[in-house]
């Protein structure tokens, strides 16, 4: 039996097991490789008939795209991931989404010193669409909530909020803890909610409501109104809907593009 | 099995049983439906399955809900299936054992055999499609069914011959689309399941990516990166220092350097990078980066020794910046047009050198940071002042 030992001859031993490893882990994987590069070969042909066929399904059907990313999402594949990818060069997933992207990041700057950075998502819908045109391609808001999600990589603070049985799309990196999201969630139904009404349904302290709501101010999120009868109201722009009527003005326009 | 439907197992006047075979177990999917064993029947119309020892429990499905449909083999303990994939439920269907599956396709399990005829025999009637030809009542009435009446005008038939035409052309149309995709999601699927299989198996490519770091032309790692790319598999065997690694990004990152020079100018050099993504596709017009693209891209800048770099500010905010922007360059510039006009806000300072107010912003806290400002935050707005402490 030979005693493993600390010598140079095990060293060199060690070695020279751990390079053949290597190697064969090489080798293994090349091979693999190959194998994959053949097999992707095949499934790109499959694609190409398939999007022969198809491809106006995507650009026309919001249904059949909820169903396209579903299938995606269940394998564990993300079509939107990179415009290089098949889905997009093959199939024109991609550029839907992309440029729905920049629809979206354009609306909200143009509208942010009005609202602070907070949209509902009704309203962005509505301000999409017009924006494409009649003669566009449906835009449902699954399509907008998927664009948005793919737009969060790019910092900035693009985020949802989940509001009265809809969502609040905010695109700037305020930071909205739990606190802030009840409250905007509370201010829901009038566009405005005032410090009482916080401690009625809250129940919290008014120090609580008040470092809540100084906090939206600041952030522009929340306008005061301190003439209205009884008590100081915090209105919401983003839930405001007397102002989601105003159309962007040229002076907004020029926010959005460069 | 949502596309079920109870029914008396009564065939209708037109209907013909085609084949039944015994010791059927039905699967949701990938999961055992919760019925027993029972027989299954093929009919010209429907596929009905009945419950061997409680005749009462009786389910349906008409044929037109079946896309396509492929064999099983057998297993070791395991009998030999069917597996039938199956359009949407249609708004009319009538009640049956499942409100909802999350699965659109079933299994037929053959405990007792005889699934090889069967499959013939429903590939027979999947072509022949005979229930086109001659309809039943649909749905199969359960309680009282209403008679429409069968006497109209000629000229209304005849329009009204013409809209379901129309209706089953559109129908199929979708219908083939739903069906080509369904079929092209099982290759998929296969491919992915193989490339996941790469991804774990990948410490022997992880460990060539370490030893060569910093040599991005190595053939294999590039091909295999390029493939989980293509694929839309997320990559986690390179580490965030080189992005995505990828040929492709390589040259995107060169096409932004020259692309970005001249606006990067324009606005003080710093554009945020949702304006770089909206700059860059309506540029391009077709073929657009994904959001991903662009960051993978900017994260390659630094390796590839162009004047721009990414940065990402305390706030999570993104920035492409001019490398000849230094940092001193800019906290001097704020605190000299703060000191100048006393104080400043956000807005104010975006006004004065025509920059965004994101950008304007950051870059007064950056001021902050150093030392050089101090901020006076009140619900009037956050103002800064020169730090004369």
């Amino acid at each position: 039996k030979m005693r493993r030992g600390v010598g140079a001859g095990a060293i060199a031993k060690k070695k020279l097991a751990e390079a053949k490893y290597k190697e064969r882990g090489n080798v293994l994987a090349e091979d693999q490789i190959v194998q994959m590069s053949k097999q992707l070969e095949t499934f790109k042909t499959h694609l190409e008939e398939f999007a022969s066929k198809h491809k106006q399904e995507i650009r026309k059907n919001p249904q059949f795209r909820v169903q396209f990313q579903e299938m995606c999402a269940t394998i564990g594949v993300d079509p939107l991931a990179s415009g290089k990818g098949f889905w997009s060069e093959m199939l024109g997933v991609g550029d839907f989404y992309y440029e729905l992207g920049v629809q979206i990041i354009e609306v909200c700057l143009a509208l942010k010193h009005r609202n602070g950075g907070l949209i509902t998502l009704d309203e962005l819908h509505q301000r999409v669409l017009k924006g494409r045109g009649k003669y566009a391609q449906e835009v449902s808001q699954d399509d907008l909530v998927r664009a948005i999600k793919k737009l969060k990589v790019m910092g900035n603070g693009f985020g949802m909020i989940p509001v009265g049985g809809s969502y609040l799309v905010q695109s700037v990196p305020a930071e909205l803890n739990m606190d802030h999201t009840v409250v905007l969630q509370l201010a829901e139904k009038k566009g405005y909610v005032t410090v009482s009404e916080i401690k009625d349904s809250l129940k919290w302290e008014k120090e609580r409501a008040c470092h809540v709501l100084d906090h939206l101010l600041k952030e522009g999120l929340a306008w005061l109104d301190s003439q209205a009868a009884g008590e100081a109201q915090y209105w919401l722009p983003a839930l405001f809907s007397e102002l989601t009527s105003r159309d962007v003005t040229p002076e907004e326009a020029n926010q959005m593009t460069p | 099995m949502d596309r079920f439907s109870w029914s008396n197992g009564l065939l209708e006047i037109n209907e013909t049983l085609v084949i039944q075979q015994r010791g059927v177990r039905l699967y949701d999917g990938d999961d055992k439906a919760k019925l027993d064993l029972g027989v299954t029947l093929l009919s010209t119309h429907r596929l009905i399955w009945r419950d061997i020892k409680n005749h009462e429990c009786c389910i349906a499905m008409p044929l037109s809900q079946i896309i396509f449909f492929e064999e099983q083999a057998a297993g070791i303990g395991k009998s030999a299936k069917i597996v039938i994939h199956l359009h949407p439920v249609p708004a009319n269907k009538e009640p049956g054992p499942y409100q909802y599956s999350k699965y659109s396709y079933i299994k037929l399990s053959f405990k007792e055999h005889g699934q090889i005829e069967f499959y013939r025999r429903l590939t027979e009637e999947m072509t022949k499609k005979r229930w086109e030809n001659t309809p039943v009542s649909q749905p199969i009435p359960t309680g009282t069914g209403s008679q429409a009446g069968k006497t109209r005008a000629v000229g209304i038939v005849g329009i009204e011959r013409k809209i379901e035409e129309k209706r089953k052309e559109t129908d199929k149309n979708i219908s083939e689309a739903f069906e080509d995709l369904s079929k092209l999601m099982v290759k998929v699927r296969k491919l992915s399941f193989h490339a996941k299989e790469m991804v774990e198996l990948s410490r022997s490519i992880a460990n060539k990516i370490k030893d060569k770091q910093g040599d991005i032309t190595e053939d294999e790692t590039i091909r295999f990166k390029a493939y989980l790319l293509s694929m839309g598999i997320a990559n986690p065997v390179t580490r965030e220092t080189h992005g995505s690694g990828t040929h492709y990004h390589l040259q995107l990152a060169k096409q932004l350097g020259d692309m970005l020079q001249a606006p990067l100018e324009e606005r003080g050099g710093m554009m945020a990078l949702t304006e770089v993504y909206c700059l860059v596709n309506r540029a391009r017009g077709m073929e657009l980066l994904s959001p991903e693209d662009l960051v993978n891209a900017c994260k390659m800048f630094e390796s590839l020794k162009l004047p721009l770099r990414l940065r990402v500010f305390d706030s999570g905010v993104m920035v492409v910046q001019l490398q000849s922007h230094s940092e001193e360059e800019m906290i001097a510039s704020a605190l000299d047009n703060v000191s100048e006009k006393g104080s400043l806000t956000a807005e104010e300072f975006a006004k004065l050198l025509g920059l965004s107010v994101l950008l304007s912003k950051e870059r007064l806290l950056l001021a902050e940071k150093m030392g050089h400002l101090c901020r006076d935050d009140s619900v009037e707005g956050l103002r800064f002042y020169p730090n004369l402490f």
